[in-house]
């Protein structure tokens, strides 16, 4: 006689929509988006010392097809606005976008009164989930922006917050 | 073997509506300054290329008070320490300079990038499409009177 077997061991159930959260949440495939000084921490942050890969986001990918989110590192000037817009559209559902660093929240510090040459927010082009202050914000504030990234998509985060001493 | 300052000077000299004024290298960065009409650019570029210089850099002007407006152009030598400025002014209201490009290649980009600013056209250029400031631009900022 064979011992019956306790399928809650083998077989979990859940509903689709976390299934795919969580899979969607643990491979964050980024597109290749550095336009300035930004784009410098964001390579250190795919480096080893930071290590995105652990997330599942080390995949930089080149074309936008292939990639689920657009980290806009740096500077959006005029002339490039269409070319950002452009690979936006050309990103396939379901697409989030990062803006990182003061630059992409918000002009950053090239925002006077008579400037005529910096988009002043890449949320003027189109909608963003995720903004990272800082000027280069830091490696570890680029994960902790993902980190927000996969608590928004799954609800639930990663690891707790670390509080300051 | 590199020309010496003293001839440089004397053919500068030579071509009319010239002015030459040698200037203290450690002052001022270069050793002479060369002040031309417009249409002499082009044979103090093929002059100064023959004799082994290259160009560093090129830059506009704007004399607004002076109705003028200036093109500089920075002239180097890779082996001896000589550094030349040629400079030349245009009207404020119809600014042309001949081009150099096709002299130094190099000067493409650079006078592209001052006819964005200044305005300043550059005749016989192959290609005065706007390289910093959008394709649809029609304003040049670093203009004194430019306002946004």
């Amino acid at each position: 006689m064979e011992t019956p077997v306790d399928t809650s061991q083998i077989v979990k159930f859940a509903k689709l929509d976390e299934l795919l959260a969580l899979s969607r949440a643990n491979s964050l495939w980024p597109l290749t988006f550095g336009l300035a000084c930004c784009a410098i921490e964001m390579m250190a942050a795919g480096g080893p010392r930071f290590d995105i890969s652990r997330f599942g986001a080390e995949v930089f990918r080149p074309s936008p097809r292939q990639a689920d989110v657009m980290i806009v590192a740096g500077t959006i000037n005029r002339k490039m606005a269409m070319a950002v817009k452009t690979l936006y559209d050309q990103m396939l559902e379901p697409k989030w976008v990062i803006a990182m660093g003061n630059c992409a929240i918000s002009g950053g510090p090239f925002v006077f009164p008579g400037q005529y040459a910096v988009i002043e927010g890449v949320d003027k082009l189109f909608p963003v989930d995720i903004f990272i202050p800082g000027c280069p914000p830091r490696p570890e504030a680029l994960i902790e922006g993902i980190l927000k990234l996969e608590e928004k998509l799954t609800g639930k985060r990663r690891w707790p917050v670390v509080k300051p001493e | 073997m590199p020309a010496t300052l003293e001839q440089i000077r004397e053919h500068f000299s030579g071509m009319d509506g010239a002015v030459t004024t040698p200037a203290d290298h450690a002052a001022k960065g270069y050793d002479l300054d060369v002040a031309l009409a417009a249409g002499g650019v082009v044979a103090a570029a093929e002059y100064l290329g023959g004799i082994g210089f290259s160009l560093d850099t090129m830059t506009g002007v704007d004399w607004i008070a002076q109705n003028e407006m200036e093109v500089v152009y920075d002239y180097f030598h890779p082996a001896s320490p000589l550094r030349i400025v040629v400079r030349t002014r245009v009207p404020r209201d119809n600014p042309e300079v001949p081009t150099v490009s096709g002299v130094f290649p190099g000067a493409n980009w650079h006078e592209r990038e001052t006819h964005d600013f200044f305005g300043i056209r550059f005749a016989g250029h192959p290609n005065l499409t706007p390289l910093l400031l959008p394709e649809d631009a029609d304003y040049h900022p670093l203009r004194k009177d430019f306002v946004a």
